[in-house]
C-alpha cells in the first residue's frame, strides 16, 4: 500500500475533527476522498503531508510514518493545492529555477511539455496569475519530477470548465505508474478517472470502495405498485433515502444485486406492478449519502 | 542546499540588503569625516540614529526573509517540498548574519584599522562587535520570524516587547542596568543565545509555535528583569567574585563646615539635583570614578523613607568634582579645600521630602585606577599619531577658547580607560598639574569595542600656555586597581538646604 490510514484521529483543541478514520490506496490506484465541507479531506491530507500531525493513529505513505517523511520522500511526492501558497513574488521561471535542484529526477523535456500546453508567462510573478493560472504552475511544479505519488486536494474548486479540462487531461496523460489521491468536489469530473472513493462525513469515513462495486451496489430503485405506496412500517438496512409519489416508491439499493432484487421487493411490498433500477453517478451517491446522514443527525 | 536557498533569498530581498549595507556605509562615512575630534559634535546624534536604523532595517530584513518561508503555516509550498529544515534555518541564520554580522565585522574592522589600530586587537574587538550585534538583533529578529506568520503580527510583537520595556522603565523610574557591566550584558547575551537556540530547534525541528511563543514570553521577562534589575545588581555579582576591595584608596566625607560656601558656587541645572558637599582625600597616584550612588533618605526618627539608585548629575562644568564624566575623583581634587557631588533625585521624591529634615546615606560604589605607563610623545597639532597604549591621538588649539589646547585620543581596542596629561619642559619636567579623563565608554573582555566607532573620547583639555601641540607630553595609561564603596553620611539636612539655590 502506498498510503495506510489506521484508525487515525485529530483533535483541535476539544474539537474532533476526524474519528477512526482508517484506509488504504494501492499502488497505481486512483482514490478519491469524497465529503461535504469541513469533513475532514483537508485535513486528513496535511496529516499524510506531514503538514499536521494527527493526535492519534498510524499514517504511512510509501511505507513512512506520515511525522517522519523525510526529503528523500517529499522529492516522490506531487501536491497540489487549491490553498497551497506559492512564492507570490518569484516568477514562474524563477520558482521553476529554485525548484529544479531540490529534485534529482526533475525532467526538464516534461516541465517545458507542460509549460508550452499551459501557455505559462514565465517572466510574470507568481502573484500576478490567476486563480487558473496558479494551479498550473503548482501541476508543472508537481509533476515535472515524476512523482509516485501525486495528492490533489480540491485542485479544481472554483476553476471554469475549460481549465478544469485541461487540468484534469494533464494529470491523467502523465498518470501511468502514479498514484492519486485526490479530494474533489467536482465529482462528475473525477468519476471518468477515480479507481476508489472513500466517503468522509463529519470525520468519520462512512464507506471506502472501488468504483466499479460502487458503481454495480448502489441503485436507485423506482418500485410501481398496484395501489398508493404506503411505505413499510420496516426498511431493510440497504434501502436508504426513501420517497412516495402517488403509487411510485423510491429508495437507494447501497447492496444492490440484480437477481435478488425481485424477491427482496416482494418480501416487503408483495405485488408490484414495475420494479426499476437505475445506475447513479457518483454526484448522485454521494448527495444521497451525506442527505441521509444529515437526516440522521450523524 | 542551503546556499542554493540563500541565493533565492537574496535575489528576492536584495534591497533590503541593499539598504542595511547602505546604512553602514553612511555610518562609516560618518565616522571617518568626523575623525578623532567628532566634530560637527551634531554628528553624533546623527550617526546614533544611522547605527539605530541600520539594526531596525536590519531586523526588518531578517523577518522578512524568515517569513518568505514562513514556519507558521499549513499552506505553504515550502512545506511539501523536499527542502530539509535544517537547510532552511542554516539558510535563514547565514542571511541574518549577512546582514548584522558580516557588515559590522567588515566595516568596524576598516574603521579600526584605518585610524591606525593594531590588526589583532581591532580584528577582537570588531568581531565582538558583529557578535553582539547578531545575538541582539540577528537572533531576536529570526526568532521573531519563526514564530509568527506575517508582518503584522509580526510588529504586534515587538509592539508588546517594546511596551514591557516602557512599563519596565516606568516602574523603576529609568534605572535601568548598566548594559556595559559584563554581568548584565553576559546574562542578556545568554538569554538571548538559549531563547533563540531553542526556538530555532522548536520551530525548524518540529513546528512548535505554541511552546515557541511561550520560550520567546519567558525570555522576554527574564531579559527585562535583567534591564532593570539595578545597577547594583552587576555590582553585587562582583562583590560575590572576590573582585570588591575592602581597603579603599579614596574618602570621602560630608564637609559640613564648608557647605554653606560649596553650594554657593554650585549652579542650579534642575529643581530635583542636589548637591552633596564633601572632603575627598584621595591617594594622589589614583584616579577614582564613581559608577553608581544608593542614596537612602531616613526621617529623625529613624524611619526610613527612600532607598534607591541614583544618578549622577552630568553637564557640571570641569573642574569640580562631579564633572561632565559623572564623577572623577583625582589627585587634582586634593588641591581643592572642599568639593560638591551632584546627583540627581526623582522629581517625586525631592517634592515630597524637600522640607522634611533627615538622615541622608550616600554609597559611593567606586573604581580606582592606578597609574601603569607613562610615555613621553610630541604631538604637534593637527598630526594624528599612534601612542601606544592609548590608540591614535591629535592636538588642536581649542577653536572656541585659544587659551586651551585639546588633546583627543580615538582609543584603542585594548587602550587605557583613563589618561593623565602634563606638558614637559626641556628639563623633563612636569609643567603644571596634570589633566586627567576618563573614557565613558567601557570595555568587555578587554576589548573597548566603541573604540571602533566611537570618536571624541579621552578628551584633555591643556593649557595652551604650557606649551601643549609644540612641547612634549607625558601621558600616563592607567589600569583598574580595585572595585569598593564609601558612604557618606550627611546626619541632619533638609533637601532644599542643599539646592543650588539654598547657597544663594
Amino acid at each position: 500500500m502506498i498510503i495506510e490510514a489506521r484508525n487515525i484521529e485529530k483533535r483541535f483543541g476539544g474539537y474532533k475533527a476526524l474519528s477512526g478514520l482508517s484506509f488504504s490506496v494501492a499502488q497505481g490506484n486512483v482514490y478519491a476522498l469524497i465529503g461535504a465541507n469541513g469533513a475532514g479531506k483537508t485535513t486528513t491530507i496535511k496529516m499524510m503531508m506531514n503538514i499536521m500531525t494527527p493526535t492519534r493513529g498510524d499514517l504511512t505513505l510509501m511505507g513512512a510514518p506520515s511525522r517522519k517523511l523525510t526529503s528523500h520522500h517529499l522529492s516522490q511526492i506531487g501536491y497540489v493545492s487549491e490553498s497551497q501558497v506559492l512564492p507570490g513574488q518569484m516568477a514562474v521561471g524563477a520558482y521553476l529555477d529554485y525548484l529544479r535542484p531540490f529534485y534529482s529526477n526533475w525532467d526538464e523535456a516534461l516541465e517545458k511539455t507542460m509549460l508550452r500546453r499551459f501557455k505559462l508567462p514565465m517572466e510574470r510573478k507568481i502573484r500576478a496569475l490567476s486563480q487558473g493560472m496558479r494551479i498550473k504552475v503548482a501541476l508543472v511544479a508537481a509533476l515535472a519530477f515524476k512523482p509516485k505519488l501525486l495528492v490533489l486536494d480540491e485542485p479544481f474548486s472554483g476553476l471554469d470548465p475549460l481549465v478544469r479540462d485541461d487540468l484534469i487531461e494533464s494529470v491523467l496523460s502523465h498518470a501511468e505508474d502514479l498514484t492519486i489521491f485526490i479530494s474533489s468536489h467536482e465529482l462528475n469530473e473525477i468519476q471518468g478517472f477515480v479507481s476508489n472513493v472513500g466517503f468522509l462525513n463529519q470525520g468519520r469515513l462512512l464507506f471506502e470502495n472501488s468504483i466499479e462495486v460502487l458503481n454495480a451496489r448502489v441503485r436507485k430503485i423506482r418500485v410501481t405498485l398496484q395501489s398508493t405506496a404506503r411505505p413499510p412500517d420496516t426498511w431493510p438496512g440497504a434501502w436508504i433515502d426513501p420517497g412516495t409519489s402517488g403509487n411510485v416508491l423510491s429508495f437507494v439499493h447501497t447492496a444492490f444485486a440484480e437477481d435478488r432484487l425481485a424477491s427482496e421487493i416482494a418480501a416487503v411490498f408483495g405485488g408490484v406492478k414495475f420494479v426499476q433500477a437505475e445506475p447513479m453517478d457518483l454526484r448522485s451517491i454521494f448527495t444521497t449519502f451525506a442527505r441521509v446522514q444529515q437526516m440522521n443527525g450523524g | 542546499m542551503w546556499l542554493h536557498i540563500l541565493k533565492k533569498d537574496l535575489k528576492l530581498h536584495w534591497p533590503y540588503v541593499a539598504a542595511v549595507l547602505a546604512l553602514k556605509v553612511a555610518a562609516v562615512w560618518m565616522i571617518q569625516k568626523m575623525g578623532i575630534f567628532a566634530e560637527p559634535p551634531q554628528w553624533l546624534l546623527l550617526h546614533a540614529f544611522i547605527d539605530l536604523a541600520f539594526a531596525v532595517v536590519a531586523g526588518f530584513a531578517i523577518i522578512v526573509v524568515v517569513q518568505s518561508d514562513p514556519v507558521v503555516s499549513n499552506n505553504d509550498d515550502w512545506l511539501i517540498r523536499p527542502i530539509r529544515r535544517s537547510d532552511l534555518a542554516l539558510d535563514k541564520i547565514a542571511f541574518a548574519a549577512l546582514v548584522t554580522l558580516l557588515p559590522t565585522f567588515v566595516f568596524d574592522l576598516g574603521v579600526g584599522l584605518m585610524h591606525g589600530l593594531d590588526a589583532l586587537p581591532a580584528i577582537g574587538a570588531s568581531a565582538y562587535t558583529a557578535l553582539v550585534i547578531f545575538i541582539g538583533v540577528g537572533l531576536p529578529a529570526l526568532a521573531v520570524g519563526t514564530i509568527t506568520a506575517s508582518w503584522p503580527q509580526a510588529a504586534g510583537i515587538v509592539f508588546a516587547v517594546v511596551l514591557a520595556w516602557i512599563g519596565g522603565f516606568i516602574v523603576t523610574n529609568g534605572e535601568m542596568a548598566d548594559l556595559g557591566n559584563w554581568p548584565v550584558q553576559l546574562a542578556l547575551l545568554a538569554i538571548l543565545v538559549i531563547a533563540g537556540a531553542l526556538i530555532l530547534g522548536l520551530q525548524y525541528g518540529r513546528r512548535n509555535t505554541a511552546t515557541s511563543r511561550g520560550v520567546f514570553a519567558v525570555a522576554t521577562i527574564c531579559a527585562m528583569a535583567v534591564i532593570f534589575t539595578p545597577r547594583i545588581a552587576g555590582y553585587l555579582i562582583q562583590r560575590v567574585n572576590g573582585n570588591v576591595a575592602t581597603t579603599s584608596p579614596i574618602r570621602l566625607s560630608f564637609d559640613d563646615q564648608s557647605k554653606a560656601d560649596v553650594i554657593g558656587k554650585a549652579q542650579q541645572f534642575m529643581g530635583s539635583v542636589i548637591y552633596v558637599p564633601l572632603k575627598v582625600a584621595v591617594d594622589p597616584n589614583r584616579i577614582v570614578t564613581i559608577n553608581n550612588v544608593i542614596l537612602s533618605i531616613a526621617s529623625d526618627d529613624g524611619k526610613p523613607l527612600f532607598l534607591d539608585t541614583i544618578s549622577l548629575a552630568s553637564g557640571h562644568p570641569l573642574r569640580q568634582v562631579s564633572n561632565v564624566l559623572g564623577g572623577i575623583f583625582d589627585g587634582a581634587s586634593n588641591g581643592h579645600k572642599s568639593n560638591y557631588q551632584a546627583v540627581n533625585l526623582p522629581s517625586d521624591v525631592f517634592a515630597k521630602f524637600k522640607n522634611t529634615p533627615g538622615r541622608l546615606s550616600l554609597i559611593y560604589l567606586l573604581s580606582s585606577y592606578a597609574p601603569a605607563a607613562t610615555i613621553k610623545a610630541t604631538l604637534p597639532f593637527g598630526v594624528p599619531q599612534k601612542v601606544a597604549g592609548f590608540g591614535v591621538c591629535e592636538t588642536r588649539l581649542n577653536p572656541v577658547n585659544d587659551q586651551v589646547v585639546d588633546l583627543y585620543c580615538f582609543p584603542a581596542t585594548n587602550s587605557s580607560k583613563c589618561i593623565a596629561a602634563t606638558v614637559l619642559d626641556p628639563a623633563g619636567a612636569s609643567i603644571g598639574a596634570p589633566q586627567t579623563r576618563c573614557s565613558t565608554t567601557s570595555t568587555q573582555w578587554g576589548l573597548n569595542t566603541a573604540a571602533l566607532t566611537g570618536p571624541g573620547q579621552l578628551v584633555v583639555e591643556l593649557p595652551a600656555a604650557n606649551g601643549a601641540g609644540i612641547r612634549p607630553l607625558a601621558l600616563t595609561t592607567y589600569k583598574v586597581a580595585s572595585h569598593f564603596t564609601q558612604t557618606v553620611v550627611l546626619p541632619r539636612v533638609r533637601l532644599t538646604d542643599l539646592t543650588g539655590s539654598a547657597g544663594s
